[in-house]
């Protein structure tokens, strides 16, 4: 053994033997264990109420992935044209300015295979569907959505979806919608539906459009 | 699910009992203060207790406890608020140690802390330089470093209390 290497050895050595003669005192372990245990109480708690929230958002909307924010979006005049036939995947047809991506339908539920959900421009969009002279009170139910917007059903009575012009119409399977955005700073989406001889609107605001468009799939589908 | 991929269970009792003392004395080689040494002490095991789903296993534990524990006492010791050294009604606020300093400790203690806790883990805990690179997040070639200054400053110290 070298004289560096026999140095070294004794100041390990002497490291060793003064950590040994320390330790924490028992006061402070007892202390810590009871915050420990109050801490774990907390912590199951919070996890607890979590939780409890999370399935509240949960039942009320399905969750979905956020979608990335599209150019399209930022246009006020923007409609949601979107068709969905069953079977293998169907892209969307686009129109200028605009952009699109695969949509499936498989097993009666949408698949946004990037998670974004196809949009076209409509001249006709943009335009409020005014559902508000007819509208019947307290028939509205508001949804909570996983992005901290909320959606409005209201059976509105209104019956002049007839007027809309063809080419304004989104599909969802089956089903004539009428889907646009409201504005453009303060994202508000509205649709337009009949089904079972009713009228309902459905009004999106601060919620992402697939989160609006799935709770629309899922009320137009039941 | 497999067996490696079981949840790794804590038992604080048993977390207290074995790993106390290394997370004492790495907070006392780095705050060299008891009222601060106090602090840093609880707040290693609350945060175990807070992120206890993200530990492993046993070794995996072990080294997050150095890890946080010497984090918790450098922020107690970078903290201007905690360089007061007098309480409300004038006293003393330091807690004084009840266990008796031995001489060596005390030089250890007025290393810098990036110095004393290298020496810690490679002397006391005998962790490899590889190892305590990656529990401390740094290079190897820093570890070297800092433990060969580590060694030269504490013998220097040693020599010339000797003398």
């Amino acid at each position: 053994m070298s004289f560096e290497e026999k140095k070294d050895a004794e100041l390990s050595n002497e490291v060793k033997s003064m950590y040994d003669d320390m330790h924490a005192p028992d006061t402070w372990k007892q202390e810590t264990l009871l915050k420990m245990q109050e801490e774990a109480l907390r912590v199951e708690s919070e996890k607890k109420v979590q939780k409890a929230d999370d399935n509240i958002k949960k039942k009320k909307v399905t969750p979905v992935h956020l979608i990335a924010a599209t150019a399209g979006l930022c246009a006020a005049a923007i409609c949601l044209f979107l068709i969905l036939p069953k079977g293998a995947s169907y892209v969307t047809p686009m129109e200028d300015g605009a952009y699109y991506d695969t949509v499936e339908l498989k097993d009666g539920e949408i698949h946004f295979v990037s998670n974004r959900v196809a949009i076209s421009i409509s001249p006709n969009a943009g335009n409020a569907f005014d559902t508000k002279e007819e509208a019947e009170e307290n028939t509205a139910e508001v949804l909570l959505a996983k992005s901290g917007g909320m959606i409005t059903f209201e059976k509105t009575g209104n019956q002049k979806l007839p007027q809309i012009a063809e080419d304004s119409w989104s599909y969802i399977g089956e089903q004539k919608i009428y889907v646009t955005v409201l504005k453009k700073d303060e994202i508000r989406y509205q649709a337009v539906y009949e089904k079972g001889g009713e009228t309902y609107e459905v009004i999106g605001e601060g919620v992402t459009q697939k989160e609006f468009i799935d709770e629309l799939y899922d009320r137009i589908t039941e | 699910m497999s067996l490696s991929e079981e949840k790794y269970i804590i038992d604080y009792e048993k977390v207290m009992e074995t790993y106390s003392d290394m997370v004492y004395r790495i907070i006392v080689t780095i705050t060299g203060n008891g009222e601060d040494a106090k602090d840093a002490f609880q707040e290693t095991f609350l945060r175990l207790v807070r992120n206890q789903h993200k530990i492993k296993d046993e070794e995996h534990l072990k080294a997050w406890l150095i890890r946080v524990s010497s984090n918790c006492a450098k922020s107690i010791v970078t903290n201007p608020w905690n360089k007061r050294t007098q309480g409300l009604d004038g006293t003393e606020e330091k807690e004084m140690f009840v266990q008796e300093e031995s001489h060596l400790l005390s030089e250890v203690k007025s290393l810098s802390s990036k110095y004393a806790l290298p020496l810690y883990l490679f002397y006391y805990e005998e962790y490899s330089i590889k190892e305590i690179a990656v529990i401390l997040e740094k290079n190897e070639n820093t570890i070297k470093t800092l433990l060969n200054r580590g060694r030269a400053l504490l013998k220097k110290q040693l020599e010339r209390g000797e003398g």
